[in-house]
């Protein structure tokens, strides 16, 4: 438990793998899972292992929660915002609206993948051929992103050989310390004769460079690079679980949904609506409507993964003080958009996956890291962090999110119009049965306390995390509760 | 729990036949309604959807055609209101009009009790300052299109007050809004918003 729970906490860095051992359940013990995202699902595979009865109620017309890859005539239940995914009927193209990548961290969902047969494959994160656009910045005009980093990188080596004190130096470093030092600058920055910068060929060549002798870009002067918002984020964001290499199921990431329900025999029931949660001392009574129909089940425990702030909404006997840690959880906005485009235009300027970045709401394209040299292709057009723009984007229609991103697009690809077919977006904090996502990084408090179970009732999901928006989060949370109700089962026998 | 209740209810807003193929399915979970403003329509203070029980049918109505129109939708629980508004077809209103009239619990009134003292201000201020629109009871005045308030949490009663000082209500909005807008931004601080709210949940 205390592995488990530490992992939890210190996500994203829990690199070992994590499993759960539970003991044979005795006959007929049942749990009620709420909610069919992937900590459930995970949940009720474990707990199905051993011998348990599982019930599991999902409110949508979907198993998967925010693990949610859109195909040919998917629906997306955003309010406000109803849409059917128009992409072609053709399985490679799809777009994870919500999960996308898997960390090499990520140990305990690669051990499922592997597990459950799920076939993965590289997920391309980090691409210095991919551009950034900042508007502050080189007039407008997109750069390639190792142009920008090998620059950077240029000048600040030089900066630093100049502004080496010799005082410093031979304080902090021996004589051939000191050499070390200045070998490792001009490496770093790639520096030229009298250890300045005049460009490298890590920017790529203006012309020529395998035939024909290459010439050097000019370079862009620092304080001009330092105008380019690129270096708050884009620059650094694959430097920690995130490195340039990570991990995605083939086909979508809700691949893992469907393999774990497969082996699940109790299946999800679908357009199942909890509207009551009476916890007892020894078991959790339910109320919910499905499809209509009030309906009433009980079982020994209950696994809710509904969202903190919507389960608030539903009938419930929890104390003020849980009631109030519930309340404590934030809605995360999120929001991505996936166009179909007729011809993979990127990989005619040399893009294989990665992302290009830029100061315009849209934040991100991320380039399909699978189906290289094919026909058609989905790119995702927006991922947009910040809830300040997220703000604004939610309250466009889907239209005019097309619109907008086909339209700042343009200034990272000309013609990026001329190549779109169809669009579908989602904004997770306006989804129906969820009206909100991860929560990362805000009060670790209340997500730690949250872990600690209401007598037979767990909190279970990535918002019970330290480090939201990770299946990995999201899988951690549900062992723990197994774990702890495996405890409490030994107990009572 | 009341299984009577959402029988009913659910008969109410499920019991609809099919359009085109790809709008059944969605159709299916149009329960918007209860997702934000909670079971039995009691509100939800995390998603910031107040309570409908006692909503009146002409207040109803001027909130849906504000948000439709975007009159009304200033601030994060308003936006998500305009997009559910603008989403609901008005063949769907009897439909609605129906669920709430089957609503018939009460709202919860708060945990924090104001003692006497508290009352007593609060309902000097509210005889002061929002009487003449809302009724001495905030009973709502039609005539004023000023709203029952008695019936909200009080939660919402402080959020939709701090929302008209802050200029994210009634800025856009038609002239009840935009004078209810004038009234909050020039009241005097000394006024305690607070002990109105008491007052309004509390007293009998």
């Amino acid at each position: 438990m205390t592995g488990m729970l530490a992992a939890l906490g210190a996500m994203p860095h829990s690199a070992t793998a994590q499993t759960v051992t539970l003991r044979p359940a005795r006959p007929q013990r049942k749990v009620l899972l709420l909610g069919a995202g992937i900590s459930s699902l995970m949940a009720a595979f474990e707990l199905e292992q051993a011998g348990y009865v599982c019930e599991i109620l999902e409110a949508s017309h979907r198993a998967g929660g925010r693990c949610m890859t859109l195909r040919s005539g998917d629906i997306v239940d955003e309010i406000g915002n109803r849409q059917v995914c128009r992409f072609d009927d053709d399985p490679t193209l799809y777009f994870n609206a919500g999960p996308s990548r898997i960390p090499h961290e990520h140990a305990t969902v690669l051990g499922y993948c592997q597990r459950l047969g799920v076939p993965l494959e590289t997920s391309v994160n980090l691409n210095p051929a991919a551009w950034l656009q900042f508007d502050a910045f080189n007039g407008g005009q997109r750069m390639r992103q190792k142009q920008y980093i090998a620059d950077a990188r240029g000048f600040m080596a030089e900066l630093t050989q100049k502004g080496l004190d010799d005082a410093w130096l031979d304080a902090e470093l021996g004589e051939s310390d000191r050499d070390l030092l200045r070998q490792f600058l001009r490496s770093y920055g790639d520096l030229g004769a009298g250890d300045r910068y005049r460009g490298s060929t890590r920017s790529g060549y203006s012309s020529g460079g395998l035939v024909a002798p290459g010439v050097l870009r000019d370079t862009t002067a620092l304080k001009d690079l330092l105008k380019a918002d690129f270096w708050r984020m884009g620059m650094h964001f694959a430097e920690s679980s995130l490195q340039s290499a990570v991990l995605q199921p083939v086909g979508g990431m809700d691949r893992i949904v469907s393999a774990v329900t497969a082996r699940l025999r109790s299946k999800p029931r679908l357009h199942s609506v909890v509207v009551g949660i009476d916890v007892q001392p020894d078991g959790v009574e339910v109320q919910y409507r499905e499809r209509g129909e009030l309906r009433r089940t009980r079982a020994d425990y209950c696994l809710s993964a509904i969202p903190a702030q919507l389960l608030l909404g539903v009938d419930n006997n929890f104390s003020a003080d849980y009631r109030r840690l519930l309340a404590g959880r934030p809605r995360g906005k999120l929001s991505r958009l996936g166009l179909q485009m007729r011809e993979r235009f990127w990989e005619a300027e040399g893009i294989y996956g990665g992302i290009s970045w830029t100061g315009q709401d849209i934040t991100q394209i991320m380039y399909p890291s699978g189906g290289f040299g094919g026909r058609k292709g989905v790119l995702v057009g927006a991922y947009i962090l910040s809830g300040e723009i997220n703000d604004r984007w939610v309250n466009l229609t889907s239209d005019e999110r097309i619109e907008r991103a086909l339209q700042q697009g343009e200034k990272l690809h000309p013609g990026y119009r001329s190549y779109f077919e169809s669009g579908v977006s989602v904004a997770w904090h306006r989804m129906n049965h969820m009206l909100g996502c991860t929560a990362t990084g805000s009060d670790p408090g209340t997500a730690a306390a949250l872990r600690a179970p209401f007598g037979r009732h767990y909190l279970i999901g990535d918002q019970v995390a330290n480090y939201g928006g990770w299946l990995e989060a999201s899988v951690l949370s549900a062992l723990a509760a197994l774990q702890d109700l495996d405890a409490k089962e030994v107990e009572a026998a | 729990m009341k299984p009577v209740f959402f029988a009913v209810l659910v008969g109410v807003l499920l019991g609809r036949s099919a359009q085109a193929a790809d709008d059944a399915a969605m159709l299916e979970d149009l329960v918007y309604c209860l997702v934000c403003h909670g079971y039995e329509a009691q509100g939800n203070p995390s998603v910031g959807g107040p309570s409908l029980i006692g909503i009146e049918d002409w207040y109803l109505n001027a909130a849906l055609a504000a948000y439709r129109s975007g009159s009304r939708g200033g601030y994060a629980a308003a936006m998500d209101m305009q997009a559910a508004a603008r989403q609901l077809p008005e063949s769907e209103m009897p439909r609605v009009r129906t669920l709430l009239s089957l609503l018939s619990g009460s709202v919860d009134q708060g945990a924090a009790v104001a003692d006497a003292a508290t009352l007593q201000r609060g309902k000097l201020a509210w005889a002061q300052h929002c009487a003449s629109c809302h009724g001495a009871d905030g009973e709502g005045n039609e005539a004023m299109a000023a709203p029952a308030l008695r019936r909200l949490n009080d939660w919402y009663l402080q959020a939709a007050w701090q929302a008209y000082v802050d200029g994210g209500r009634g800025a856009n909005g038609g002239p009840a809004a935009a004078q209810m807008a004038q009234l909050a931004r020039s009241l005097p601080a000394s006024v305690d918003i607070a002990a109105v709210v008491a007052f309004l949940k509390q007293a009998r």
